[in-house]
């Protein structure tokens, strides 16, 4: 085989490998990022909560588990206080007159940034939703869930006040 | 050679005219309308699978899980 047909072979290679960015596990530095909140009035940055434990959820209005998720994350923020947690919700609509809709009739507590073109839960390596990254008062991922079921808000607090405590 | 560069080409065009694409979780919004499931009405659904199983003895292979948004 020539050296030719060899770089050709390579090229193929880098050609098709998979263009995904790998997804965010346990153990990554949570990537920074600053997003405007859904009503565009302000920004929400992860740097902002350095320091306190923080919930990052990927949603949608039109994923029936994060319907089921968001209330149970409110209270589970008013039971934990702001103190030492916060969440963080990011809206991946296309439209966010659909998020806007669902926030009136499902109101919540904490901030909520929008990123309407996907480019987060890209970053992020979303593989469901909705997706949530528990991260330490260091940056650090400590906890990844995807999906939501009945229960997993128990495990969830468990976790988030392990982190607290440390 | 000449016959490793057409083969080259070839892959290449393949590559270049593929239309599929994967759809992330997050783009899922459309998928996920009710309009878009294999059976919207889930009461015409269960007469159907119902009248299904009554005339030919089986059941199951109705369509696929999940609602388009990756979770299920």
């Amino acid at each position: 085989m020539n050296s030719r047909l060899l770089s050709k072979l390579i090229l193929m290679v880098f050609i098709f490998l998979p263009l995904t960015a790998s997804a965010i596990s346990v153990g990554d530095i949570a990537p920074s990022f600053k997003a405007r909140t859904i009503d565009g009035s302000t920004s929400v940055a992860l740097e902002d909560y350095r320091g306190k434990v923080v919930l990052i959820d990927f949603w949608a209005s039109w994923c029936p588990p994060c319907l089921k998720s968001f209330p149970k994350y409110d209270d589970l923020r008013r039971e934990i206080g702001t103190t030492d947690f916060e969440i963080v919700a990011i809206n991946v609509d296309e439209n966010t007159d659909d998020a806007k809709k669902f926030l009136s009739k499902h109101p919540v507590g904490f901030p909520i940034a929008k990123d309407p073109k996907g480019v987060l839960p890209g970053v992020f390596g979303v593989k469901a939703m909705p997706t949530s990254f528990l991260v330490d008062k260091n940056g650090v991922v400590k906890y990844v869930h995807a999906a939501f079921k009945e229960g997993d808000i128990e495990k969830l607090k468990v976790e988030i006040e392990k982190l607290i405590a440390q | 050679m000449k016959i490793y560069s057409r083969i080259f080409a070839v892959l290449i065009i393949c590559f270049l005219t593929f239309s599929c694409s994967s759809v992330s979780p997050w783009e899922r919004g459309i998928l996920a309308k009710p309009e878009m499931a294999w059976e919207p009405d889930p009461l015409i659904g269960q007469l159907q699978e119902h009248v299904y199983f009554s005339k030919e003895g089986s059941s199951g292979g109705y369509g696929a899980g999940g609602g388009g948004c990756g979770c299920n």
